[in-house]
Order: C-alpha cells, then structure tokens, then sequence
C-alpha cells in the first residue's frame, strides 16, 4: 500500500468501515511511515475534539410553540375542509350543470333576429358599380332616349308626309 | 413512548396518536438544531428551520412510508430548508452589500441574534473547529456535519444525500483530511 491508498483509507479506518485484511494493510503501513502516522494521528485528535463539540439546545418553549402553531394551522385548513366535502363538490356541479341548461334553454326561446348576411350584402356592395360608371351609363341611356325620341319623331313626321301624299 | 422506535412513533402519529409526535420532536430537535445550525450559522434562523421542518412532518406525516428511517426524511427535510434558508440569506446579503457605499462597507454591524459564541460557550479549539467547518465547500461541510456532528451512519448518508456509499467515504475522507489542513495553525 502507498501513502496515498492509505491516506484516501484513513476515514474508513477510523470509522470501522475497512474489511479485516485492510485493517491489517493499514496497521502495517502506519507502523512503517512516519508521515502517515502523524497525519492519521492528528486526524484522529481533531475527530476526538469535533465529536465532544458543546451543542446547542433548543429553547424551553420549542416543543409549546410548534403545538401551537400545528394546532392553529390544522384548524385553518378546517375551517375550510367543506370545500373538500362531497356533498359540497356534487351540489356544486348541480348548480354548475343548471346554469349551463338554463342559458342553452334561454337561448332556444329567444327569438332569431334577422341578421343582415354580411357575405351576401358584400356581394352585392361589389356588383354596384362605381358613381362614376352609373353616370355614364345614365348618360348613355339619356342620349340613346333622346337619339330614339328623335329618329321616332323624324319617322313619324315622314308616316305623315307619306299619308297625306 | 421511550420504548418505541422512530418508525414506530411516526406509526402511532399516523393513527392519531400525538404523544407519539411529541415524543419524536423531542428526540429529535436539539440534533436537527446543530445539524441546520451548521448552515446557517445564525440560532434563531437555526430554530425557525427546525420548527418549520416538524410542521412539515406534523401536515405531512401520512407522506412518510416505512421504506426509509425516519432520521432519512426527517434530516432530508431539514437540510433541504436549511439550503433554502442559506440561498435566501446569501441573496439578501448580495443585495444589502451591493446598496450600501464603500465607507458603510467598512462599518460591519454586529448580529443582533444570539452568535453562537454566546449560546455555545465553545473552548478557543472548538471555535476554531467550527470555523473551519464553515469554510469548507458546501457538500464537504454537509458531510461533516451529518458525519461528525450528527454521527449519521454511512448508509444514512447516502439516503440522505442520494449517493452511493463508496462516493460517502470518499467524501468523508476527503473533507476531513480538508478540514485538518484548516486546522494546521493549531498543531503550530
């Protein structure tokens, strides 16, 4: 064993943990090296002083005040265990279910507004033409009406000429 | 109740019983209270954690199952608020030291809680001990503390610590060979 196998053993050792042939590696190892002696030495002097550390103590009143205040929780949580009651939870959906019929029921016995059908309307809006090509076509039909009043009073003019003839 | 095993009192407290509880609390507290008193470093810090960890096993107590020791969870529990209470402590301290100027940074206030000089009336060796153990990386203190302090077994501490046992005696070994380098000046 090399002083660096043994020093990684040395906890395992103090605590116990080592099989009994390496209790035996370990015994005869430190029998034969100086520095490993006085390092596992003084490791076992400061484990002795660390393990007889004065500690602490809780207060006197530790255990009274976790009662306390494990009581006073409980009973909040209590306080609103009915949320948690069956009863409670079923009546509740019931009332959830209700409302949820009532509206759908209200919904079948108001009458349909008409609705205009924005689709359609525009279509339609999209076959109007423009001002600008109803004026023209206006205009158009004028003159084509004058131009047809015209000619018909020209034709009746010869009908009459043509009869008195 | 002296009679009965751990398991067998957080059985009976499981079943109503609160004697049992009571007696659990008082086998435990003054352990749990050097054990968190290791992080915290500050008494009435230390307390409040051991309080807030038996209130834990006071509303929780049907979360215990007999798989584990009852020291497992129970030290479980409290390390795990005390690492709570520690990362709170440090991100408060960040915070007060970031907003004070350079000359208020050379006022250090003394702690108005109870050090533990005062509650403990240790030697000028074990003062020196603790101390050392305060500057130790955080799983080398906790396994010295669990180790040292605690007499925790190896196999508890692995429970505890969720590592296997050949990484415990390692680590053991490791930290106290730490340790004792820390403490050279005493030997000089």
């Amino acid at each position: 064993m090399n002083c660096e196998i043994v020093q990684e053993e040395f906890s395992s050792f103090i605590d116990n943990e080592l099989s009994v042939e390496g209790k035996n590696k370990m015994s005869a190892h430190l029998e034969t090296c100086s520095q490993c002696e006085t390092l596992f030495k003084n490791l076992k002097e400061t484990l002795h002083v660390m393990h007889s550390l004065p500690s602490l103590k809780t207060s006197d009143d530790f255990v009274a005040k976790l009662l306390t205040t494990a009581h006073s929780n409980q009973n909040k949580r209590s306080s609103f265990s009915f949320l948690n009651n069956d009863i409670f939870k079923y009546s509740g959906y019931g009332i959830a279910a209700g409302l949820v019929l009532a509206l759908g029921f209200t919904q079948l016995m108001v009458p349909k507004i008409e609705r205009p059908n924005i689709t359609a309307h525009n279509k339609i809006h999209s076959e109007v033409p423009l001002v600008a090509e109803m004026s023209d076509s206006l205009e158009n039909t004028l003159n084509d009406t004058a131009l047809n009043n015209q000619l018909s009073t020209q034709s009746s003019q010869e009908l009459l000429l043509v009869n008195q003839k | 109740m002296r009679e009965f095993t751990d398991e067998q009192l957080i059985a009976k407290f499981q079943s109503g019983d609160e004697l049992a509880f009571i007696e659990l609390v008082n086998r435990y507290k003054d352990r749990l209270i050097n054990f968190v008193y290791g992080f915290v470093k500050n008494y009435s810090d230390a307390e409040d954690i051991v309080q807030d960890t038996f209130l834990k096993v006071y509303k929780n107590k049907h979360a215990y199952r007999e798989i584990a020791k009852f020291s497992t969870w129970l030290y479980t529990i409290a390390g795990n608020l005390a690492r709570s209470q520690l990362r709170k402590i440090k991100r408060r301290k960040t915070f007060t030291m970031s907003q004070l100027s350079y000359d208020d940074n050379e006022f250090d206030p003394k702690d108005m809680s109870r050090s533990h000089t005062e509650v403990l009336d240790d030697s000028y060796v074990a003062q020196e001990i603790r101390k050392a153990i305060q500057e130790l990386s955080e799983p080398f203190k906790t396994i010295v503390i669990l180790r040292d302090i605690q007499e925790l077994s190896y196999e508890d501490m692995s429970k505890i610590l969720e590592i296997p046992i050949g990484t415990v005696k390692s680590r053991v070994n490791r930290a106290r060979l730490k340790l004792q380098s820390l403490l050279k000046h005493l030997k000089e």
